[in-house]
Protein backbone atom coordinates (compact mmCIF):
# COMPACT_ATOMS: atom_id res chain seq x y z
CA UNK A 1 0.00 0.00 0.00
CA UNK A 2 1.48 2.96 -1.33
CA UNK A 3 0.95 6.31 0.82
CA UNK A 4 2.59 9.09 -1.23
CA UNK A 5 1.82 12.28 -3.20
CA UNK A 6 3.83 10.47 -5.88
CA UNK A 7 2.08 9.02 -8.94
CA UNK A 8 2.25 5.29 -9.70
CA UNK A 9 3.45 5.17 -12.98
CA UNK A 10 6.55 7.56 -12.05
CA UNK A 11 7.39 5.35 -9.11
CA UNK A 12 6.69 1.81 -11.05
CA UNK A 13 8.37 2.91 -13.96
CA UNK A 14 11.14 0.57 -15.24
CA UNK A 15 10.31 -2.03 -12.44
CA UNK A 16 10.71 -4.60 -15.54
CA UNK A 17 14.11 -3.81 -15.71
CA UNK A 18 16.09 -4.12 -13.01
CA UNK A 19 18.75 -6.26 -13.12
CA UNK A 20 19.07 -9.29 -11.03
CA UNK A 21 20.28 -9.58 -6.86
CA UNK A 22 23.41 -11.02 -6.82
CA UNK A 23 25.31 -12.21 -3.55
CA UNK A 24 28.88 -12.22 -2.30
CA UNK A 25 31.35 -11.25 0.63
CA UNK A 26 32.83 -7.80 0.74
CA UNK A 27 34.52 -6.55 4.02
CA UNK A 28 33.82 -9.73 5.46
CA UNK A 29 30.26 -9.18 5.42
CA UNK A 30 27.49 -10.97 3.65
CA UNK A 31 25.65 -8.59 1.19
CA UNK A 32 23.28 -8.70 -1.97
CA UNK A 33 24.17 -6.57 -4.70
CA UNK A 34 23.10 -5.59 -8.44
CA UNK A 35 24.54 -3.63 -11.21
CA UNK A 36 23.17 -0.53 -11.68
CA UNK A 37 22.68 1.38 -14.69
CA UNK A 38 26.49 2.27 -15.07
CA UNK A 39 27.38 -0.92 -14.76
CA UNK A 40 29.01 -0.43 -11.43
CA UNK A 41 28.40 -3.07 -8.97
CA UNK A 42 26.18 -1.45 -6.19
CA UNK A 43 25.27 -2.77 -2.45
CA UNK A 44 21.63 -3.53 -2.36
CA UNK A 45 21.19 -4.84 1.37
CA UNK A 46 23.35 -5.98 3.67
CA UNK A 47 22.72 -9.37 5.03
CA UNK A 48 24.23 -9.14 9.31
CA UNK A 49 22.62 -10.11 12.82
CA UNK A 50 25.13 -7.40 14.02
CA UNK A 51 23.40 -4.11 14.41
CA UNK A 52 26.58 -2.38 14.57
CA UNK A 53 27.15 -3.67 11.05
CA UNK A 54 24.79 -1.36 10.17
CA UNK A 55 26.21 1.58 11.20
CA UNK A 56 28.66 1.17 8.78
CA UNK A 57 28.50 4.00 5.85
CA UNK A 58 30.64 2.29 3.69
CA UNK A 59 28.27 -1.01 3.94
CA UNK A 60 24.99 1.16 3.05
CA UNK A 61 22.55 0.21 0.13
CA UNK A 62 23.44 2.44 -3.08
CA UNK A 63 27.25 2.70 -2.27
CA UNK A 64 29.66 1.02 -4.59
CA UNK A 65 31.39 -1.86 -4.08
CA UNK A 66 35.18 -0.80 -4.57
CA UNK A 67 37.94 -3.50 -4.89
CA UNK A 68 40.55 -3.15 -2.89
CA UNK A 69 43.20 -1.00 -3.95
CA UNK A 70 45.14 0.01 -0.21
CA UNK B 1 46.77 -1.07 -11.16
CA UNK B 2 49.81 1.81 -10.53
CA UNK B 3 51.33 2.23 -7.61
CA UNK B 4 50.46 5.78 -6.67
CA UNK B 5 52.70 8.30 -6.69
CA UNK B 6 54.99 8.16 -3.40
CA UNK B 7 55.49 11.49 -3.46
CA UNK B 8 58.62 12.08 -0.29
CA UNK B 9 56.56 15.47 0.97
CA UNK B 10 52.89 13.78 0.27
CA UNK B 11 51.56 13.01 4.24
CA UNK B 12 50.95 9.53 4.94
CA UNK B 13 47.36 7.72 3.42
CA UNK B 14 47.45 10.91 1.47
CA UNK B 15 48.32 9.04 -1.91
CA UNK B 16 45.70 6.79 -0.99
CA UNK B 17 42.74 8.95 -0.66
CA UNK B 18 43.70 10.77 -4.10
CA UNK B 19 44.22 7.66 -5.75
CA UNK B 20 40.40 6.85 -4.28
CA UNK B 21 38.89 10.67 -5.55
CA UNK B 22 40.58 10.17 -8.79
CA UNK B 23 39.26 6.63 -9.43
CA UNK B 24 36.45 6.50 -7.90
CA UNK B 25 34.91 10.13 -7.60
CA UNK B 26 34.93 9.74 -3.49
CA UNK B 27 36.45 10.93 -0.42
CA UNK B 28 36.68 9.15 2.94
CA UNK B 29 34.82 10.77 5.41
CA UNK B 30 36.13 12.43 8.14
CA UNK B 31 36.34 9.91 11.54
CA UNK B 32 35.10 11.96 13.67
CA UNK B 33 33.12 10.36 16.36
CA UNK B 34 29.54 12.09 17.02
CA UNK B 35 27.46 11.84 20.26
CA UNK B 36 24.04 12.21 18.14
CA UNK B 37 23.15 9.71 15.07
CA UNK B 38 21.54 10.96 11.91
CA UNK B 39 19.02 9.16 10.03
CA UNK B 40 17.44 10.40 7.04
CA UNK B 41 14.35 9.68 5.51
CA UNK B 42 14.29 10.58 1.98
CA UNK B 43 12.70 9.99 -1.42
CA UNK B 44 10.18 6.89 -0.92
CA UNK B 45 9.85 5.17 1.85
CA UNK B 46 10.18 1.05 -0.01
CA UNK B 47 8.27 -1.65 1.40
CA UNK B 48 8.41 -5.04 0.24
CA UNK B 49 8.87 -4.38 -3.69
CA UNK B 50 12.09 -3.04 -4.51
CA UNK B 51 11.89 -0.10 -6.46
CA UNK B 52 13.16 0.85 -9.82
CA UNK B 53 16.19 2.80 -9.27
CA UNK B 54 15.36 6.68 -10.43
CA UNK B 55 13.42 6.49 -7.01
CA UNK B 56 15.55 7.67 -4.44
CA UNK B 57 14.29 5.55 -1.37
CA UNK B 58 14.41 4.62 1.91
CA UNK B 59 15.05 1.04 2.63
CA UNK B 60 13.61 -0.11 6.43
CA UNK B 61 15.58 -3.48 6.10
CA UNK B 62 18.68 -1.02 6.59
CA UNK B 63 16.68 1.64 9.04
CA UNK B 64 15.48 -0.91 11.17
CA UNK B 65 19.12 -3.02 12.03
CA UNK B 66 20.59 1.12 12.43
CA UNK B 67 18.00 1.97 15.02
CA UNK B 68 18.62 -1.29 16.76
CA UNK B 69 22.34 -0.55 16.92
CA UNK B 70 21.78 3.01 18.02
CA UNK B 71 19.66 1.52 20.94
CA UNK B 72 22.70 -0.42 21.92
CA UNK B 73 25.26 1.57 21.57
CA UNK B 74 26.79 3.63 24.44
CA UNK B 75 28.48 6.21 22.30
CA UNK B 76 25.01 7.33 20.92
CA UNK B 77 23.25 9.82 22.98
CA UNK B 78 20.73 10.74 21.29
CA UNK B 79 19.11 10.14 17.33
CA UNK B 80 18.33 12.69 14.86
CA UNK B 81 16.48 11.98 11.90
CA UNK B 82 15.59 14.32 9.42
CA UNK B 83 13.31 14.15 6.92
CA UNK B 84 12.20 14.91 3.14
CA UNK B 85 10.13 12.51 1.84
CA UNK B 86 7.08 11.81 -0.20
CA UNK B 87 5.81 9.19 1.71
CA UNK B 88 5.37 5.71 0.16
CA UNK B 89 4.93 2.27 1.68
CA UNK B 90 2.51 2.56 4.97
CA UNK B 91 3.43 -0.66 7.08
CA UNK B 92 7.56 -0.01 6.61
CA UNK B 93 6.91 4.09 6.99
CA UNK B 94 4.61 2.50 10.54
CA UNK B 95 7.60 0.01 11.24
CA UNK B 96 10.37 2.90 11.21
CA UNK B 97 8.46 5.47 13.41
CA UNK B 98 7.02 2.41 15.97
CA UNK B 99 11.07 1.96 16.31
CA UNK B 100 11.31 5.59 16.79
CA UNK B 101 8.73 6.15 19.18
CA UNK B 102 10.35 3.15 21.45
CA UNK B 103 14.06 4.30 21.61
CA UNK B 104 14.65 4.64 24.98
CA UNK B 105 17.27 7.58 23.92
CA UNK B 106 16.42 11.19 23.30
CA UNK B 107 14.46 11.64 19.33
CA UNK B 108 14.33 14.36 17.46
CA UNK B 109 12.88 14.71 14.16
CA UNK B 110 13.54 17.66 11.68
CA UNK B 111 10.63 17.85 8.47
CA UNK B 112 13.26 19.75 5.77
CA UNK B 113 11.54 20.21 2.45
CA UNK B 114 8.84 17.69 2.57
CA UNK B 115 7.17 14.95 5.11
CA UNK B 116 4.39 13.95 2.63
CA UNK B 117 1.80 11.23 3.22
CA UNK B 118 3.50 8.51 5.66
CA UNK B 119 6.43 10.94 6.59
CA UNK B 120 3.72 12.50 9.00
CA UNK B 121 3.91 9.36 11.24
CA UNK B 122 8.01 9.52 11.32
CA UNK B 123 8.12 12.82 12.24
CA UNK B 124 5.52 12.78 14.93
CA UNK B 125 7.13 9.36 16.02
CA UNK B 126 9.87 11.40 17.75
CA UNK B 127 10.01 12.84 21.23
CA UNK B 128 10.05 16.42 19.40
CA UNK B 129 9.57 17.40 16.52
CA UNK B 130 10.94 20.63 14.14
CA UNK B 131 9.58 21.94 11.18
CA UNK B 132 11.52 24.59 8.61
CA UNK B 133 9.41 27.69 7.72
CA UNK B 134 9.10 26.15 3.80
CA UNK B 135 8.77 22.66 4.24
CA UNK B 136 5.21 21.37 3.54
CA UNK B 137 3.39 18.11 4.87
CA UNK B 138 0.72 16.67 3.04
CA UNK B 139 -2.35 15.30 4.85
CA UNK B 140 -4.40 13.08 2.29
CA UNK B 141 -6.49 9.29 2.46
CA UNK B 142 -4.11 6.93 2.06
CA UNK B 143 -4.78 4.75 -1.17
CA UNK B 144 -4.60 1.23 -2.37
CA UNK B 145 -2.52 -0.03 -5.51
CA UNK B 146 -3.24 -2.51 -7.22
CA UNK B 147 -6.00 -4.86 -8.33
CA UNK B 148 -9.61 -3.56 -5.81
CA UNK B 149 -12.90 -6.03 -5.64
CA UNK B 150 -15.62 -4.08 -5.31
CA UNK B 151 -16.96 -4.74 -2.15
CA UNK B 152 -18.03 -3.45 1.25
CA UNK B 153 -15.03 -5.44 3.00
CA UNK B 154 -12.58 -3.59 0.70
CA UNK B 155 -13.79 -0.10 1.94
CA UNK B 156 -14.11 -2.08 5.49
CA UNK B 157 -10.14 -2.84 4.71
CA UNK B 158 -9.19 0.75 3.97
CA UNK B 159 -11.25 2.42 6.55
CA UNK B 160 -9.24 0.19 9.36
CA UNK B 161 -5.69 0.90 7.58
CA UNK B 162 -6.18 4.39 7.79
CA UNK B 163 -7.82 4.44 11.35
CA UNK B 164 -3.76 2.79 12.39
CA UNK B 165 -2.65 5.46 10.72
CA UNK B 166 -4.84 8.17 12.55
CA UNK B 167 -4.38 6.57 15.89
CA UNK B 168 -0.63 6.55 15.65
CA UNK B 169 -0.27 10.07 14.62
CA UNK B 170 -3.27 11.54 16.83
CA UNK B 171 -1.37 9.45 19.78
CA UNK B 172 1.78 11.07 19.16
CA UNK B 173 1.03 14.86 18.44
CA UNK B 174 -1.61 16.92 20.00
CA UNK B 175 -3.59 17.55 17.27
CA UNK B 176 -7.26 15.46 17.80
CA UNK B 177 -8.90 13.00 15.47
CA UNK B 178 -11.41 14.94 14.10
CA UNK B 179 -9.47 17.76 12.96
CA UNK B 180 -6.91 15.37 11.15
CA UNK B 181 -9.68 13.90 9.43
CA UNK B 182 -11.10 16.96 8.27
CA UNK B 183 -7.74 17.59 7.36
CA UNK B 184 -7.48 14.56 5.06
CA UNK B 185 -11.00 14.94 3.70
CA UNK B 186 -10.65 18.41 2.87
CA UNK B 187 -11.74 19.18 -1.19
CA UNK B 188 -10.46 22.06 -3.03
CA UNK B 189 -7.45 22.44 -1.71
CA UNK B 190 -5.17 19.50 -3.58
CA UNK B 191 -5.39 19.44 -8.11
CA UNK B 192 -5.93 15.66 -8.08
CA UNK B 193 -6.30 14.43 -4.88
CA UNK B 194 -8.52 15.06 -1.73
CA UNK B 195 -6.53 16.71 1.69
CA UNK B 196 -4.56 19.07 2.24
CA UNK B 197 -1.23 20.54 2.22
CA UNK B 198 0.39 22.62 4.97
CA UNK B 199 3.07 24.44 5.15
CA UNK B 200 5.78 25.53 8.15
CA UNK B 201 4.13 27.19 10.62
CA UNK B 202 0.47 25.53 10.17
CA UNK B 203 1.94 22.16 11.35
CA UNK B 204 2.64 23.68 14.71
CA UNK B 205 -0.60 25.65 14.81
CA UNK B 206 -1.92 22.55 14.07
CA UNK B 207 -0.27 20.61 17.20
CA UNK B 208 0.94 18.40 14.52
CA UNK B 209 4.52 19.80 15.10
CA UNK B 210 6.12 21.12 18.27
CA UNK B 211 8.00 23.62 17.13
CA UNK B 212 8.61 26.25 14.27
CA UNK B 213 13.29 25.47 13.44
CA UNK B 214 15.98 23.98 11.82
CA UNK B 215 19.18 22.33 12.76
CA UNK B 216 20.35 24.83 14.95
CA UNK B 217 17.19 24.62 16.69
CA UNK B 218 17.21 20.86 16.45
CA UNK B 219 20.89 20.11 18.05
CA UNK B 220 19.84 22.59 20.76
CA UNK B 221 16.69 20.76 21.61
CA UNK B 222 18.81 17.33 21.37
CA UNK B 223 21.61 18.74 23.65
CA UNK B 224 19.24 19.66 26.32
CA UNK B 225 17.27 16.47 26.29
CA UNK B 226 20.61 14.48 26.42
CA UNK B 227 21.09 16.09 29.56
CA UNK B 228 17.56 15.48 30.91
CA UNK B 229 18.14 12.20 30.43
CA UNK B 230 21.43 11.39 32.07
CA UNK B 231 20.25 13.51 35.15
CA UNK B 232 16.95 11.06 35.25
CA UNK B 233 18.96 8.22 35.09
CA UNK B 234 21.40 9.39 37.73
CA UNK B 235 18.86 10.29 39.88
CA UNK B 236 16.93 6.61 39.76
CA UNK B 237 20.67 5.42 40.75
Amino acid sequence: MLWTIMQEDAILEGIDQLSANQYKQYQGKDIIYRSNENGKDVIVQLLSTNPNDFLDQSLEPGKEILPKIF
Amino acid sequence: MEEPNKDPQCPEGMAEKTELITQFGQTQLPEAKSNIHVITIVGQVEGHLVMPPQNKTTKYEHIIPQLVAVEQSPDIEGLLVILNTVGGDVEAGLAIAEMIKTLSKPTISLVLGGGHSIGVPIAVAADYSFIAHSATMTIHPIRLTGLVIGVQQSFDYLDKMQDRVINFITANSKIDEASFRNLMTKTGELARDIGTVIVGQEAVKLGLIDELGGVGEAIKKMKSLIEENKSKSTEVH
